[in-house]
C-alpha cells in the first residue's frame, strides 16, 4: 500500500514537472526568435542573456527533480519498485534534456547574410561622403577597405585617411562563418565522403570545401589573400596531421 | 553520495591509468616521435606534476606553451608592423577590453588609426595561422603583463565604467585578484553562475566590484596558464559556482521556477 503511494505519488510529482517544463519550452519557442530578431548587438548578447535564463530554467527542474528521486522517492520504495521507479526517473530526465536542447532549434540566432547586407549598406553611405579634406573631390575606392586606410585623392594628391564605421569593421569578424555558410553544399559533401569512406579518403573533399571557402574570404575581404592561403594551409594541415576538420 | 562514488571511480581511473603509462613506458617509442619528449610527459604526470606534462606533451607535437613560446627577433612571425610590435597589440587589446578606446591606444604608441588596423588584422591572422601557438603565447604573456607596458599600462579609459564601487575599494579587488587565487576562482565561479542564471556577468562584476571583466581576466593570466594550479582549483571553483548559482537563482526567480510543485 505504501508501495503503491509512493509510485503514485512519484508518477504525479513528475508528471507536473514535465508540464512545467513543456511550458518554458513553449516560451522559448515563442519568444525566441523575436528576442534573437530584436537583439542587434552584433555578439547577440541580450538573446544569449534571454537563453542563459531559460536553460537555468531548464537545469533547475532536473535538478531538483534528481534530488527529490534520491532524497524522497527512493529511500522510501521497495524491492521492485525501485526498478520501475528508477525507469520512470530516467525517463522523465531523458525528456527534460531532450526538451531543453530543442528549445531553441528553430531559432535563428544570426542571419549572416542580413549582416553582410547591413555592412555593404553602411559602407556604401561612408564612401558616399568621402570626400578629399583638401580639395573637397570625391574620392574613388578601388575595393572594399574593411579597415581605417590611407586613400590618395587623385586630383590633389593628399593623402586622406578613409573610416569605414564601426559595421564595415565587423565584416572581418563574420567573414568566416559567412564564407562557410555559402560552401554548406561542398561542406556537405565532405561530411557524407568522410563517413563512408572514412578520414583519410574524405581528404580530398574537405581541400574542395576548404578552398571554396577560402575564395569566399578573399572575396569578402580584399587584399587578405595570402593570409587566407595560410589560415588554408594551417587547416589542411591539422586535417593531415591531427585530424581535426574546423 | 554519488560524487563520492565518482570521485573513487575516477582514482582508481587515474591509477589505473598511471599502470598503464608505467607499461608504456618499458616499450620502444615509435618513429617519428621525440622519445625524450615523450618520457619526459610520462615522469611529469606520474609525479602528478599536470604543468610537466602539459609542457612535455606540447613539446613532442611541436607545440609551445606559454612558458615554452619565445619572442626570436628573426622570426618573421615577430616582426613588428608599422612599428607595432606583438607587446604593443597584446597591451593595447588588453586596454580596449578595459575600456579605453582605439584612439586612445593609437595616440598613446603615437600611431594613426590605419596603422593600428593594419597591425591588428596582421597579429591576429599571424595568431590564427601558427600551428605552433608560439605567437598565441607570446601574445597571451604580454597581454596578461599590460600593466608593465611602457607606454600603455598607466592607461584609463576616457569613459570609466558606470559604477556605485569606489575607486578604492575597485583597486582593492583588483590588487587581491592579483595576488589571491582563492578570490580569482570565486569570481570566475560567480561570472559563470551568472551567465548561467542570465544574469549579464560583465554587468555583475561592474556592479559589485568596479571591475571588467578584461580587468579581472588580466589578472589571472599566471594562473590560467598554469594547469597545477587549474587543476589544484577546479573542486573549488566548482563549489563556489554552486554557492553563488543558488544565490543567483534566489535574486533572478531563475531557481523557483518549480518551487510550488511538492512530492
Amino acid at each position: 500500500m505504501d508501495n503503491n503511494t509512493i509510485t503514485a505519488r512519484a508518477t504525479t510529482f513528475f508528471k507536473k514537472m514535465e508540464a512545467r517544463a513543456g511550458e518554458i519550452m513553449e516560451e522559448a519557442k515563442i519568444s525566441g526568435q523575436l528576442v534573437a530578431d530584436a537583439d542587434k548587438d552584433p555578439y547577440k548578447r541580450s538573446y544569449l542573456q534571454f537563453k542563459g535564463a531559460i536553460i537555468a530554467q531548464f537545469t533547475s527542474i532536473i535538478q531538483k527533480g534528481s534530488t527529490t528521486f534520491q532524497t524522497q522517492v527512493m529511500p522510501n520504495a521497495r524491492g521492485l519498485e525501485m526498478i520501475a521507479l528508477s525507469q520512470l526517473y530516467n525517463d522523465w530526465n531523458a525528456k527534460i534534456v531532450s526538451m531543453m536542447n530543442h528549445a531553441f532549434e528553430q531559432v535563428e540566432e544570426r542571419n549572416l547574410e542580413q549582416e553582410y547586407a547591413d555592412i555593404m549598406e553602411s559602407y556604401r553611405l561612408a564612401i558616399e561622403k568621402f570626400v578629399c579634406k583638401q580639395c573637397g573631390a570625391k574620392l574613388t575606392m578601388d575595393k572594399f577597405y574593411f579597415q581605417a586606410s590611407y586613400i590618395a585623392c587623385e586630383f590633389c594628391n593628399t593623402q586622406n585617411t578613409f573610416d569605414p564605421g564601426s559595421k564595415a569593421r565587423m565584416m572581418e569578424h563574420i567573414a568566416r562563418p559567412l564564407a562557410a555558410s555559402r560552401c554548406l553544399k561542398q561542406y556537405e559533401r565532405f561530411l557524407e565522403e568522410r563517413s563512408q569512406s572514412g578520414r583519410k579518403a574524405a581528404a580530398s573533399a574537405y581541400e574542395d570545401y576548404l578552398k571554396a571557402m577560402i575564395q569566399e574570404m578573399d572575396n569578402l575581404l580584399p587584399g587578405l589573400s595570402e593570409q587566407h592561403q595560410n589560415f588554408y594551409e594551417r587547416m589542411m594541415n591539422d586535417y593531415n596531421k591531427l585530424g581535426i576538420a574546423w | 553520495m554519488f560524487k563520492k562514488l565518482f570521485k573513487s571511480l575516477g582514482g582508481n581511473l587515474e591509477d589505473m591509468a598511471k599502470d598503464l603509462m608505467k607499461d608504456q613506458q618499458q616499450q620502444d617509442i615509435p618513429n617519428g616521435h621525440d622519445a625524450n619528449a615523450h618520457k619526459d610527459q610520462l615522469k611529469a604526470y606520474m609525479n602528478g606534476d599536470m604543468q610537466g606534462a602539459f609542457e612535455a606533451g606540447a613539446a613532442s607535437a611541436g607545440m609551445k606553451t606559454s612558458n615554452t613560446a619565445k619572442e626570436d627577433p628573426n622570426d618573421p612571425n615577430m616582426q613588428a608592423v608599422h612599428g607595432i610590435s606583438i607587446a604593443d597589440y597584446a597591451a593595447g587589446a588588453a586596454k580596449i577590453g578595459e575600456g579605453c578606446t582605439e584612439e586612445q591606444i593609437c595616440i598613446a604608441l603615437g600611431v594613426e588609426q590605419p596603422m593600428w588596423d593594419e597591425a591588428q588584422t596582421t597579429w591576429n591572422n599571424r595568431m590564427r595561422d601558427d600551428n605552433t601557438f608560439n605567437v598565441i603565447n607570446v601574445y597571451t604573456n604580454y597581454f596578461g603583463k599590460a600593466k608593465e607596458h611602457g607606454k600603455l599600462g598607466g592607461l584609463i579609459p576616457n569613459a570609466a565604467v558606470k559604477t556605485d564601487v569606489s575607486d578604492g575599494k575597485a583597486k582593492e579587488h583588483l590588487a587581491r585578484l592579483e595576488t589571491d587565487k582563492h578570490y580569482f576562482f570565486e569570481i570566475q565561479a560567480a561570472l559563470q553562475a551568472a551567465y548561467e542564471n542570465g544574469i549579464d556577468g560583465a554587468q555583475w562584476l561592474i556592479d559589485n566590484l568596479g571591475l571588467t571583466v578584461a580587468q579581472v581576466n588580466g589578472t589571472g593570466t599566471k594562473y590560467m596558464n598554469d594547469f597545477n594550479i587549474m587543476a589544484e582549483m577546479m573542486d573549488y571553483q566548482d563549489q563556489k559556482k554552486a554557492e553563488y548559482s543558488k544565490r543567483f537563482a534566489e535574486e533572478n526567480g531563475t531557481g523557483g521556477v518549480a518551487d510550488d510543485i511538492e512530492f
